[in-house]
């Protein structure tokens, strides 16, 4: 009898999410019970031939979304490590990831676009990995869980875009060392109701009256200027936009 | 309050076992029960004696040794370690027990049995052919041979080296 196969679905994502997601899809061929299952693991462990497989083909934008669980909270883990580090690939996207400390990665060599979508992204590994993207023009971090001190620097970074996680507890940005900063988004509300005037505080030690086009949002002004009152940030949208 | 400190599991086919609290705490269903006052009686539990016991086993085993965990016992945690391989093992040939544990370790919410018993099922998976696992576990091939192309085509680079 075929015992397995009647086991409920959370304990078969269990078990593909142990072995290696090439060994999970190959499971996808025993029957029509198992076609889909593998494609619910919560783990993908991106072995060599995976990325290698992309990269043998010059490939120049990876694109990762992991969106694909009806579990809301679902998050997979993505390693940078050495096999990513290679002199095609241009652009990398990755969505709902867990954000792994980069591994025995000596740098990218030609990346210039990085966004990462609701991702779990901590301080110290969105500072890690800055610092291994020296080539980084354009950087969008939109909300991704866990930053709690957010630093975003880069020597060539052009575009920056940065959204807010609704979240409850205090998120420090500082925009440091960005000589070559042209564009950038910082929204730090998401219309939710949880934050309060304290929860953002934000540090641009660069001057950003060379950047054009800023975008930010009511609550970026507002922790610019605290007292900052939603009636007067209507008219001062509406003088800039007359202007 | 509850009173005591035991509590009272009835299997499918109607043995009782009797153990601590503190071992069974380690189920989630059984501490919600617990903290909800429901746990004085007996509790009715749909998993057969056999693999109820092998549960409580494991649990006390575990318990023990978290609660040994600061002691320097040599001798013990080879003891712990020798019954873990060993459940490891009997575990792993015998499919009946194997997924009547999944099952009953997913019921009781018992997360580190559920894991160690998942890891033990991905170890058989591990390194097989697809038509090795469908041979391990009686797994009967539904598709037809065009369907299973078509399953195969969906993901090339996977089952091409």
């Amino acid at each position: 009898m075929d015992r397995i196969s009647e086991l409920p679905h959370e304990i078969l994502h269990q078990v593909l999410s142990s072995i290696t997601t090439k060994s999970a899809i190959h499971t996808s061929i025993l029957s029509k019970r198992w076609q889909h299952l593998w494609k619910f693991t919560s783990t993908v462990h991106f072995s060599p031939s995976l990325v290698e497989f992309a990269l043998a083909h010059h490939v120049q934008v990876l694109v990762l979304n992991f969106k694909t669980s009806p579990l809301p909270d679902t998050a997979f883990d993505f390693t940078f490590s050495s096999y990513i580090n290679n002199r095609s690939l241009k652009q990398i996207s990755l969505g709902c990831a867990n954000i792994n400390p980069p591994l025995g990665c000596q740098g990218f060599a030609s990346l210039k676009s990085l966004g990462l979508w609701r991702c779990k992204l901590t301080d110290e590994i969105t500072r890690e990995t800055l610092l291994k993207c020296e080539l980084l023009e354009s950087l969008i971090i939109d909300k991704c869980r866990e930053l709690k001190h957010v630093k975003i620097f880069g020597p060539r970074l052009k575009h920056v875009t940065f959204v807010r996680r609704p979240q409850r507890y205090t998120l420090f940005i500082c925009l440091v060392h960005l000589p070559c900063l042209a564009e950038a988004n910082l929204f730090l509300d998401s219309s939710d109701n949880v934050i309060g005037i304290d929860v953002v505080k934000a540090l641009l030690d660069e001057k950003l009256s060379h950047v054009e086009p800023l975008g930010v949002d009511y609550w970026f002004l507002r922790v610019m200027i605290p007292n900052l009152s939603f009636l007067s940030f209507f008219f001062l949208t509406l003088f800039l936009m007359l202007w | 309050m509850a009173t005591t400190s035991t509590v009272k599991l009835r299997s499918g086919d109607n043995e009782v076992f009797e153990v601590e609290k503190q071992v069974m705490i380690q189920s989630g269903t059984i501490r919600n029960m617990i903290e909800d006052d429901a746990a004085d009686g007996e509790i009715p539990l749909q998993i057969s004696s056999r693999n109820l016991a092998k549960v409580v086993e494991w649990c006390k085993c575990m318990q023990h040794r978290d609660r040994n965990n600061n002691n320097d016992n040599k001798e013990e945690e080879e003891e712990e370690e020798e019954w873990e391989k060993k459940f490891d093992e009997e575990v792993s040939e015998d499919k009946d027990l194997h997924f009547g544990l999944l099952l009953a370790a997913n019921y009781l919410e018992i997360p580190a049995l559920l894991h160690r018993l998942c890891q033990l099922a991905a170890d058989i998976v591990k390194g097989k052919t697809p038509e090795e696992i469908r041979r391990t576990f009686n797994i009967k091939k539904d598709f037809t041979p065009e369907e299973e192309e078509a399953v195969m085509d969906e993901h090339g680079w996977a089952f091409h080296d």
